[in-house]
């Protein structure tokens, strides 16, 4: 089917773009991991060698092959379904995101609305995760992430909100469109910072892992062990694919460039973004819960709302109104 | 594959830490469900065996635990535990991850007896409170910060957990995660450690402070260079300890590079480093945690943290010949602290590698909490102050407040046990 254009139907489904969706969150999710080692030795002055590539298969292959761990009258069905939860918002959020021109999953008309409802979910998955291990530094950890959570989402709401504006459009297919002649980042240099953050924040990475702490002797996954373990790993990294992939389209042009085809482009502005998101966990420490609730709601607010000014004002300039 | 490992310090540990730290075939962890194996190492009481069994049964399948120590015995509590006694423990970890899965220790009870107990012979008092199936039951309690009633937790946290110090036991009530009682509770490295089991890992023990290593007495000088160069190594493994609380282990492995490296580092390495973490790097975490002003703490790089120009150095003519001047940095709070340690790591190693053959005596030398020779008391009066530091403190300021004062439990206790402060 058709990408939608203006008088479309509400929905444009391309049903074949499931599996290359499937095949772009895994070759993602190792894109990260490989990522994170790479930048992981750079910091530390490690020799790279080709066991950075092989490395992380040995250490899933022995998550999957460890026995499960119990700990006292945990809530076994839900402490199962939050791993398989997170990883399923990632990829719902990621399935109205056009992978390149025209091709998308379920390019909706309500795209950005979607992909916020999908970011809000993994407050439910990783609080989920924290409360059904019946521990006490786990739950600690589930209700640092409602705190974060609510402070940090909030702030990708007004920089996709900004993006829609000159689209006329909550449709990301339609956002990607209106890019044709100049990309979001030049006209609201602050959404893609803000959706960066609100990015690490969902996948509780780097400097907001909070839930995952070390203080908190692992956090929410600090009972859990083996294919558990495993796929709540992977349904962070499928978060962090998400948001950069959806930055690169809401933000930065999507498919527009010269000379290389669409889908390229794509993959290469996902993987900047991805470079950025995965390598601030070397060199940005954690941010103290206190301090994280000060920066997004002193700081990260007040830019939002200046972000969507600026947004509205661009939008109005290049309509001739102002 | 860099393997997981759960780390427990004995006595003589610290630097055996820092040494994993900076290894990346290893990858230090906080808890027992995500370790590979357990390593335990140095000397160690046999109080620790009831805990060391607990943490054996949360480890993840196969259970390995290892001991690394120069004289095998049976480690306390755990039979199945093999000794590591080389220099390098990796390849022995390695081949720890093919171990034969082992059992639980400990039966699987609560820990109350709770049958017959109580009114309903469950252990509880109906509504209010009891233990009811062995289990402490959740009560309502004043509040410390809004006066909302919630349910105080009474946890008792320790000797193992990380990345608490190793030995370090606290009894706390926990409102959600705010501390609103702490005591601390003795310590299982409190005994005579001449009957802890074991002896310390092979190597030249980096984190002791000079007179701790050898059997020196009182009247022998210490070289300079050497006490300045196990302050540079000894700062910098804190400071690397702290990275990987903060999440950020492979600057953690660079710093702890540094802190084993020989020769040492260079002053603008360090300096760089502290700019990057006093600004960015460890600003989120430090920041106005734990001030502790000059009225509190009036000794020492605590001391000087809260810029108070107290140093043992100061009247020392072999340190003035050295053109030694007193850092100290304002606020006195966590930032301050770790921006105090990598400040004089940097001034170290250039007094260590101008100090040729000068000396120093042991009760005019400067230790890494105060004067060296009152080290033990020290680290006594920075736990007498705990509780107080801790009240009112969320979870994660509270375990980086612990972290910032930089207490080696085991050390502690040797240095008590030898009398005055430090000497063998």
């Amino acid at each position: 089917m058709d990408a939608p254009s203006v008088g479309a139907p509400a929905i444009a489904m391309t049903w074949w773009a499931v599996p290359v969706l499937l095949g772009v969150v895994v070759a993602g999710v190792w894109t990260t991991v490989v990522i994170d080692r790479l930048a992981a030795a750079a910091v530390a002055g490690d020799r790279i060698t080709a066991e950075v590539l092989t490395d992380p298969l040995r250490r899933a292959r022995r998550l999957w092959d460890t026995p499960a761990v119990s700990t006292e009258r945990p809530d076994h069905m839900l402490w199962h379904l939050a791993p398989a939860l997170y990883v399923g918002v990632a990829v719902l959020g990621l399935s109205v995101v056009p992978l390149t021109e025209g091709f998308a999953v379920a390019d909706v008309r309500t795209g950005i609305v979607v992909l916020g409802g999908a970011e809000v979910l993994t407050i439910v998955a990783v609080y989920l995760h924290g409360w059904s291990a019946n521990a006490p530094l786990s739950l600690i950890g589930a209700y640092r992430f409602m705190a974060l959570g609510l402070s940090f989402m909030l702030l990708s709401m007004f920089a996709l909100i900004g993006a829609a504006l000159p689209a006329e459009s909550l449709s990301i297919g339609r956002i990607v469109a209106s890019q044709a002649d100049r990309w979001h980042i030049v006209s609201q240099p602050l959404g893609l910072p803000l959706l960066l953050v609100a990015g690490l924040g969902a996948a509780f990475w780097g400097p907001l892992n909070q839930p995952d702490a070390a203080d908190l002797a692992g956090g929410t996954s600090g009972e859990v062990t083996g294919p558990q373990l495993l796929s709540w790993e992977i349904g962070r990294r499928c978060v962090l694919v998400t948001y950069a992939v959806a930055s690169a389209a809401v933000f930065l042009g999507g498919h527009h460039g010269p000379v290389l085809p669409g889908w390229a482009w794509m993959t290469l502005k996902s993987l900047a973004v991805l470079m950025v998101l995965v390598g601030s966990r070397h060199v940005i420490g954690r941010v103290r819960p206190e301090s994280m609730m000060k920066l997004a709601w002193l700081v990260g607010l007040p830019l939002a709302f200046l972000d969507l000014a600026i947004a509205g004002v661009v939008t109005f300039v290049d309509r001739g109104i102002l | 594959m860099a393997v997981n490992v759960l780390v427990v310090a004995g006595g003589g540990a610290r630097s055996a830490i820092t040494r994993l730290l900076a290894d990346e075939r290893v990858r230090v962890i906080d808890s027992p469900r995500h370790a590979d194996v357990m390593l335990v190492v140095g000397s160690v009481p046999v109080e620790f065996g009831p805990a060391l069994r607990a943490v054996h049964d949360q480890l993840a399948a196969p259970r390995a635990v290892r001991w690394w120590t120069a004289s095998p015995q049976q480690l306390p509590g755990i039979p199945h535990a093999a000794s590591i006694t080389g220099a390098d423990p990796v390849p022995e970890l390695r081949a720890a991850l093919d171990d034969e899965p082992h059992g639980v220790l400990q039966p699987d009870e609560p820990p109350t007896e709770w049958r017959g107990e109580g009114p309903y012979g469950t252990g509880g008092e109906g509504m209010m409170g009891g233990t009811p199936y062995g289990r402490p039951m959740v009560m309502t309690g004043d509040d410390l910060r809004d006066g909302l009633a919630l349910d105080p937790l009474s946890l008792t946290v320790g000797p193992l957990l990380s990345p608490l110090p190793t030995g370090l036991v606290l009894d706390v009530s926990l409102q959600g995660d705010v501390l609103v009682k702490v005591e601390v509770r003795d310590s299982p490295f409190a005994n005579n450690p001449a009957t802890w089991r074991g002896t310390e890992p092979p190597w030249t023990d980096l984190d002791s402070p000079p007179p701790l290593r050898d059997g020196r007495t009182v009247d022998v000088d210490i070289s300079i260079s050497e006490l300045e160069t196990w302050r540079v190594r000894h700062h910098l493994g804190s400071v690397a300890r702290t990275l990987r609380l903060a999440g950020l282990d492979a600057l953690a492995r660079r710093t702890a590079r540094m802190a084993v490296a020989d020769p040492l580092p260079a002053p603008s390495r360090i300096r760089r480093l502290d700019g990057w973490l006093a600004r960015v790097g460890l600003r989120g975490l430090l920041d106005g945690v734990a001030a502790i002003g000059p009225d509190t703490f009036t000794d020492g790089l605590i001391a000087r943290a809260a810029g108070t120009a107290v140093d043992q150095r100061i009247d020392d003519p072999a340190y003035a010949d050295l053109g030694f001047h007193v850092v100290t940095h304002g606020g006195g709070d966590a930032l301050d602290r770790m921006r105090q340690r990598l400040s004089e790591a940097a001034q170290a190693v250039q007094l260590a590698g101008r100090a040729e053959r000068r000396a120093t005596s042991i009760d005019r030398a400067e230790g890494s909490h105060g004067p060296l020779a009152d080290h033990a008391d020290c680290g006594l009066r920075l736990l007498q102050a705990l509780p107080s530091l801790l009240l009112g403190m969320e979870w994660g300021d509270a375990v980086t407040t612990i972290d910032s004062l930089d207490l080696d439990m085991s050390l502690m206790a040797r240095a008590r046990r030898t009398g005055s402060g430090v000497l063998n």
